[in-house]
């Protein structure tokens, strides 16, 4: 009956250590891959070269500046932010997309030939792909 | 002895899950796409494909160079020495089998939507220019005038040779991006691609599984005509049953290219017969079809038609399924597709 009593108090202990054994090592491989990639980068491309590559989650203070295009564009960086602020196309429809500020999102102004694409790792609620 | 077996247990135990969750993480990595994003045929072309990264690299590479062939050889009207220039310019040619194949499919499309949809509307739409630096709303003597050259009964295709009526200029724009994504089809799936979406300016080629979803779904978004470009309206889930399957997804709205003149906004999806933007109940109508060139044709069609049974009877006939966005923010989605959609916008109703 002691020897019993013995061995199940062996095995509850031995599952305590087993179970928190499981937990560090789960967190240790799993929770930095899960938190390396918060945040969106911004690739700037103009005639299809990236020519600028912001990770807005380091972004601290709102700033613009312009492209060397033709027609000329202006982008505006704020934090976790970035757009089209200003352009001399004839239809806006860059400064139309508006804001950007979750991976995958994507703004271009065709006549300048220049492209704002959000990498990082998307949201799960966010489709593969859009079609407009 | 029993104490040591047990410890050794878990640790054989603990190392085995630690592999178990190394290996599992380290296949969620090599599930990354390799994106690449960039600007051809005079739009925005995005390509995300699942696969070996110097493979998949190449791959974007050679999509790239179809495309830009495609438009430079074949489609645009703008650039000298395409097939459409030399037609445009000599009202018979000889063109390439891409080219008459893609406008026999025009014509027959023309016929079913009594020439809602016509692929003779250069001279409009050059005039129009919307889009473009010369966009400017025409005169009613100029629209007059300009309609008169649009009738594509005047065309007729002979083998590769393709007939127009004197001084008519054909433009393929409503065709041109489901095109390409045919075009993209052809090639990728000689590749060891497992799965990718490319999108030529918003018209799409989902082809393969998906690797990033254990049932291989894609989830596809339909942008909200109401809301900025980012936005979506619903999502439309697609799976294709084989491995080199494929969905080409367009959509046509009144949102996507205008010009603004007095105050009031025009779009750039014009009605052959009247020469002005199409009219109807739909703020934009995403089209699912066996092919590129259908899901784009048909969506500028079922634009201009709206949510109707002429649009029914037409998706009906060439086995394609719709979702309608009217202007009043109900939703409407055919059969084969309803299922399938789920809204993400509390502001639109599913009928």
């Amino acid at each position: 009956m002691s020897s019993k009593i013995k061995t199940n108090s062996f095995i509850k202990k031995a599952d305590v250590i087993l179970f928190i054994l499981l937990l560090i090592t789960c967190a240790i491989l799993i929770l930095p891959s899960k938190f390396s990639k918060v945040g969106a980068t911004a690739k700037i491309y103009l005639n299809g070269e990236i020519i600028e590559s912001i990770d807005l989650s380091t972004v601290k203070e709102t700033y613009s500046f312009e492209l060397d295009s033709t027609p000329s564009v202006e982008i505006t960086v704020e934090p976790n932010c970035i757009y089209y602020s200003k352009a001399d196309c004839p239809d806006k429809l860059c400064i139309n997309c508006g804001r950007l500020s979750h991976p995958g999102d994507t703004a271009a102004c065709l006549p300048s030939e220049t492209l704002i694409v959000l990498e990082g790792q998307k949201d799960k609620d966010q489709p593969d792909a859009l079609t407009y | 002895m029993k104490r040591t077996t047990s410890i050794i247990v878990s640790i054989i135990v603990v190392l085995l899950v630690a592999l178990c969750i190394f290996f599992i993480s380290s296949k969620e990595e090599a599930k990354e796409p390799y994106n690449k994003e960039t600007i051809s045929m005079g739009t925005v072309v995005f390509m995300s494909i699942y696969g070996e990264k110097e493979s998949a690299e190449n791959t974007s590479v050679e999509i790239t160079k179809i495309i830009n062939r495609l438009d430079t050889k074949n489609l645009s009207w703008r650039i000298e020495k395409s097939d459409i220039f030399y037609l445009n310019q000599n009202f018979a040619y000889e063109v390439s089998e891409i080219t008459s194949n893609c406008i026999k499919t025009c014509l027959e499309i023309s016929g079913k939507s009594d020439g809602l949809f016509d692929i003779t509307v250069g001279d409009l739409t050059t005039l129009w220019g919307i889009g473009t630096e010369t966009a400017k709303v025409p005169t009613e003597d100029e629209i007059k005038e300009a309609i008169k050259l649009v009738d594509y009964k005047k065309v007729s295709v002979s083998g590769n040779t393709v007939k127009i009526g004197e001084g008519q200029k054909i433009d393929l724009g409503a065709v041109g991006k489901g095109l390409a994504c045919d075009e993209v089809y052809k090639y990728i799936k000689t590749t060891d691609t497992e799965g990718a979406v490319i999108s030529v300016g918003g018209s799409l080629l989902v082809y393969g599984k998906n690797p990033e979803n254990s049932t291989g779904t894609w989830r596809i978004g339909i942008r909200n005509p109401f809301g900025s470009s980012n936005e979506s309206a619903g999502i439309i889930s697609l799976n294709n049953s084989e491995k080199n399957g494929a969905y080409y997804v367009s959509t046509s709205g009144d949102y996507e290219k205008t010009l603004t003149e007095n105050g009031k906004t025009y779009h750039h999806i014009l009605n052959p017969k009247t020469g002005y933007p199409a009219e109807s109940n739909v703020t934009g109508v995403t089209v699912i079809a066996p092919s590129g060139t259908l899901s784009d044709a048909l969506s500028t069609v079922c634009f201009s038609l709206g949510y109707s049974d002429e649009s029914l009877e037409l998706l009906k006939a060439y086995n394609a399924e719709a979702v309608f966005i009217l202007k009043d923010k109900t939703v409407y989605a055919t059969d084969g597709i309803s299922k399938d959609l789920v809204l993400t916008s509390d502001s639109f109703t599913l009928k």
